[in-house]
């Protein structure tokens, strides 16, 4: 009944009965991936502690500083990761744009291999992270696509400048991060590798710093929703949306810049996530339709999901590796088929009567 | 000229919103530099402060000494980071490194090991205990579940560790040790991290002059074997890896086990401490021995085949290149003596 | 549909000069479009024809010249109050890059009307269903947009145009890719739009078509109106035959002529 498959316009109850679904799903999974991990699972804890009973001091340890912040990051890193991919793929007109597709994460992922690298740990005093440095490169990349902008002509064009500009920056900095690998030590280059495929082990960041990440990314999120219409009339190209009264390239500069901070946040604490902006926006574009306004506080509420299930997933390997896997190489694993099953239905769909 | 900048409402100039996201996100970065002298804050509250020193250590190097209560030892130049307290009689102990679990095992302490790395693979009876994850990317739930009383690491690992572990409140020491002698006195303070009155400190010393009096009978035979056959000071170079081709450098283990056995490093000179060599360096180097680490005797004939393209050089001419079969036995651990033993009898094998 | 269309003011083309870089396209293009008006625009490929309309629609600046719409410069009006006045479809503008449904589509010429945080309310998508009923669409009103021929999809464009309730219609070629009866299912349409005192400013090619269904006429010739009016008044054989470089020639009807072109002077 709430499926695309009335083709009715969006209507008010549909958005609720999704979002609220989708929250649903959410909750659940976060539940499971506290009650999940590599020392095993808690199950009985978790529901004795939900029921209000005591909890030991080592399961209450592994709990809320082990888990918890690894469950809220996800929370927080797949939901950028998703709405800025969705968002992506309506201002650049590309179904095949992620979050990295622009250079951001590029650069932030180069500033913070520069840090890992060169291991500064001090400059003038103030203690700095590698996190930080990201947000620089991040900052940096960004100030260079928006010069890229302003030269950009307007219209389609404008967007190839875009992409363009973002591939070609991806290129540079990918050449100057692997040369980096190159030069350091095996086991810089080993931590490099970690950093660069992504990983949600951020156990020791204090709330102070999570509670920045989240409300960063929360104002982004919402802001993002404000565009929604906007979104909509964007995919049918410039011309048509500027002539039903859009501000094409106010909109695109809005929404790139937006995404790009909410992705540069992510990116500096957790590197190089794959998949989840990718996979996520066009598996929900199958399910619930194009329209932004629903399609956007679903990819948030779904990136969520589908990355805290996956760091579940990643967890809870740990007894045949030893080790917890990269939560990036898990969401490759799955999103990739995921991927491709996706792209065959919506092909198949095409074709016929939907 | 721009179409659409002429029928756009707003009077802003596009420099002007570059402007805006530029502050944007220099308030970003205040608001996210903020939470970072927060962690210098925490360190400071349990004693370790951290200098102007730029090393691949990052956070964990430290030179400032601090007293504490118990009669566990000080921070020095081996024992890099330790927590504020540390137990006087640890009886669950986490081990951070394959050397630092051997060290452990050859102190008579396997019992008290309760977690140790993926790559722990001696002795034996280490394989069977809980792993904890790897070099650098231990796993903190893990640890956690284990309730350790003391988690002994080595500096290279992974330095946000450290923070991790200050933020559960377990007890931690972590080493560095990158030549023998300071291996004999890593040994030593793990010794004195074991307690038990003074009883860790003794094993240690024992197995420390053990290790010693080895060492020592080890380079006097080598030399004297070369002395015997009228070799002075042959060069060798040690590899280590064949893609790049990677050389132990000077102040390696490379380094000292060439020295001990009466050899010269031929890569003495060079910059850093596994440089990488190509063909041109090495036939200017041009060592009398080779002894290449990357080889096992399943792979030994394979590896002919690397160092016949390399014929030019001495050593493969006069048949010179010899394996080291055993890299393993190249951690800072109670294996040295037996690491020498092996590369000496490399460096001046027994006359047929 | 056309009860709710608010009276068209005029437009107004002064001056209108329009060159992108050597090349002058528009030479001083001066009209006067009265509201109420069903005006054709017809001219040789490239003089001009769908430059004039995107700088009339305001989504081009010209070079020199003045462009009002009901009395207010349509440079100086934000686009949402432009949008609310005047409905513009191109010739091979649209694209799609998701799947929407046709009806989703067509509710998107709302957008003007309506603001940010609303979703079409009954009323809304009755109005849009009765404009797709009008011009034999609604068998497709669930379909996705990517499946549409494109005659289904420039007939669309149309219904999307009706929907925004604006009462100047600008049309670049609506009648191209269509059949003979939707053709003039259309043009009926514009000018039963224009009965009810909107305007259209309409692209076209079918001289005959142009006589029967509009009431104006504009001949645009190197880069200026060489002939504005009535059909009757502006369009003669020997200011066409000038303008398309053949032979054309009318057959009068009963009310009006018939149009047709030939090569070699046989009549």
């Amino acid at each position: 009944m709430f499926a695309r498959r009335a083709g009715e316009p969006l209507t008010r109850t549909r958005i609720i009965a999704w979002l609220t679904a989708l929250l649903v799903v959410e909750l659940l999974v976060a539940m499971a991936a506290l009650a999940i991990g590599s020392s095993g699972a808690l199950l009985g804890e978790v529901i004795a502690w939900v029921s209000g009973d005591e909890l030991s001091a080592t399961t209450r340890a592994i709990l809320f500083d082990a888990r918890l912040p690894r469950v809220w990051f996800a929370a927080i890193t797949g939901c950028a990761l998703a709405t800025s991919g969705a968002v992506f793929q309506a201002v650049l007109r590309n179904p095949l744009a992620d979050p990295y597709v622009l250079g951001i994460s590029s650069g932030a992922a180069l500033c913070a291999t520069l840090f890992l690298a060169l291991g500064i740990t001090q400059i003038g005093g103030a203690l700095l992270g590698a996190p930080l440095f990201a947000l620089g490169g991040a900052a940096l990349s960004l100030l260079i696509l928006l010069g890229a902008q302003r030269w950009a002509p307007p219209g389609r064009d404008g967007v190839y400048v875009l992409l363009l500009t973002g591939v070609i920056f991806n290129a540079f900095a990918s050449a100057l991060i692997t040369f980096l690998k190159a030069i350091v030590s095996a086991q810089k280059a080993q931590e490099l590798l970690f950093y660069l495929m992504g990983s949600l082990s951020v156990e020791g960041l204090d709330t102070t710093t999570m509670l920045a990440c989240t409300a960063v990314v929360s104002a982004v999120t919402c802001a993002l929703f404000w565009f929604s219409r906007d979104l909509n009339l964007l995919s049918l190209g410039d011309q048509d949306a500027e002539a039903l009264g859009v501000n094409a390239r106010g909109v695109r500069r809005w929404v790139v810049g937006l995404a790009s901070i909410s992705v540069a946040v992510a990116v500096a604490y957790t590197g190089l996530i794959g998949f989840v902006g990718l996979v996520i926006p066009h598996g929900l574009r199958l399910l619930l339709g194009p329209d932004h306004r629903l399609l956007l506080p679903a990819c948030a509420l779904g990136g969520a999901s589908f990355l805290t299930f996956c760091d579940l997933l990643a967890r809870g390997c740990f007894e045949w590796f030893s080790m917890t896997l990269p939560v990036g190489v898990v969401t490759s694993i799955i999103g990739a088929p995921l991927f491709v099953f996706l792209l065959r239905r919506s092909m198949m769909g095409a074709r016929g009567v939907r | 000229m721009d179409a659409f900048a002429n029928l756009s409402r707003t009077t802003h100039t596009p420099s002007r919103s570059s402007c805006r996201w530029l502050s944007l996100l220099l308030a970003l970065l205040v608001l996210f530099s903020g939470c970072e002298p927060k962690k210098q804050a925490e360190g400071e509250s349990t004693g370790e402060s951290n200098t102007t020193t730029t090393s691949n250590s990052g956070a964990l190097e430290t030179t400032a000494s601090e007293t504490s209560k118990s009669a566990a030892p000080e921070k020095d130049a081996i024992l890099v980071a330790r927590s504020k307290s540390l137990p006087e009689n640890p009886e669950r102990i986490v081990s951070m490194a394959p050397n630092i679990t051997e060290i452990l095992y050859a102190l008579d302490q396997g019992d008290r090991v309760v977690g140790v790395t993926r790559f722990c693979d001696w002795p034996e009876q280490a394989k069977q205990k809980t792993k904890i994850g790897g070099f650098i990317d231990p796993d903190m739930e893990v640890i956690l579940s284990l309730e350790p009383d003391l988690v002994i690491g080595m500096v290279a690992g992974d330095a946000k560790i450290v923070d991790k572990l200050e933020k559960a409140n377990i007890p931690y020491a972590f080493l560095k040790m990158d030549h023998f002698d300071a291996t004999y006195d890593g040994i030593a303070h793990v010794g004195a991290l074991l307690g038990g009155d003074g009883e860790g400190k003794k094993k240690a010393s024992a197995l420390i002059s053990k290790m010693r009096q080895e060492v020592h009978k080890s380079a006097a035979a080598s030399q004297a074997r070369l002395t015997q056959q009228k070799v002075d000071a042959p060069s060798a170079l040690f590899v280590l890896g064949h893609k790049p081709l990677i050389v132990a450098g000077k102040g390696t283990f490379g380094d000292e086990l060439i020295t001990l056995s009466g050899a010269k490093n031929a890569a003495a000179d060079l910059e850093g401490s596994y440089p990488q060599v190509d063909l041109e360096k090495l036939l200017q180097l041009d060592p009398d021995v080779i002894v290449d680490a990357t080889m096992t005797p399943a792979t030994a004939n394979t590896n002919d085949d690397f160092w016949k393209s390399f014929g030019s050089l001495k050593a493969v001419k006069n048949k010179r290149v010899a394996t080291f079969e055993d890299p393993s036995l190249l951690r800072p651990g109670p294996r040295l003596p037996e690491a020498l033993e092996r590369f000496s009898g490399s460096i001046s094998p027994e006359e047929k | 549909m056309s009860s709710d269309t608010a009276k068209a003011g005029a437009l107004v083309l002064e001056g209108v000069k329009r060159a992108f870089g050597e090349v002058s396209i528009l030479n001083g293009v001066n009209l006067r479009c009265e509201g109420g008006q069903a005006w054709a625009i017809v001219g040789a490929n490239g003089a001009g024809k769908s430059t004039m309309m995107k700088i009339a629609a305001g989504l081009q600046s010209p070079s020199s010249g003045k462009i009002t719409l009901d009395g207010e410069d349509v440079r100086s009006m934000d686009r949402r109050s432009l949008a609310r006045k005047r409905a513009v479809v191109g010739a091979g503008w649209s694209s799609q890059l998701f799947d929407f449904t046709t009806l989703e589509l067509v509710l998107m010429g709302e957008h003007a009307n309506t603001s940010r945080w609303s979703l079409p309310d009954d009323a809304q998508i009755e109005r849009a269903r009765a404009v797709l009923e009008r011009l034999d669409l609604s068998h497709l009103a669930s379909r996705p947009a990517t499946v549409l021929s494109s005659g289904e999809l420039q007939r669309v464009m149309l219904a999307r145009a009706l929907v925004s309730r604006s009462p100047w219609l600008m049309l670049d070629e609506p009648t191209a890719n269509l059949d003979m009866r939707h053709q003039l299912q259309v043009l009926e349409i514009i000018r039963e739009h224009c009965r009810q005192g909107g305007s259209a400013l309409v692209i076209l090619h079918d001289l005959s078509l142009v006589e029967a269904y509009f009431d104006q006429v504009a001949i645009l010739h190197e880069g200026k109106i060489a002939a504005s009016g009535s059909p009757n008044e502006a369009m003669s054989e020997a200011l066409l035959s000038d303008v398309f470089q053949v032979n054309m020639c009318a057959v009068a009807l009963q009310n009006r002529r018939l149009w047709y072109a030939t090569d070699t002077g046989d009549v």
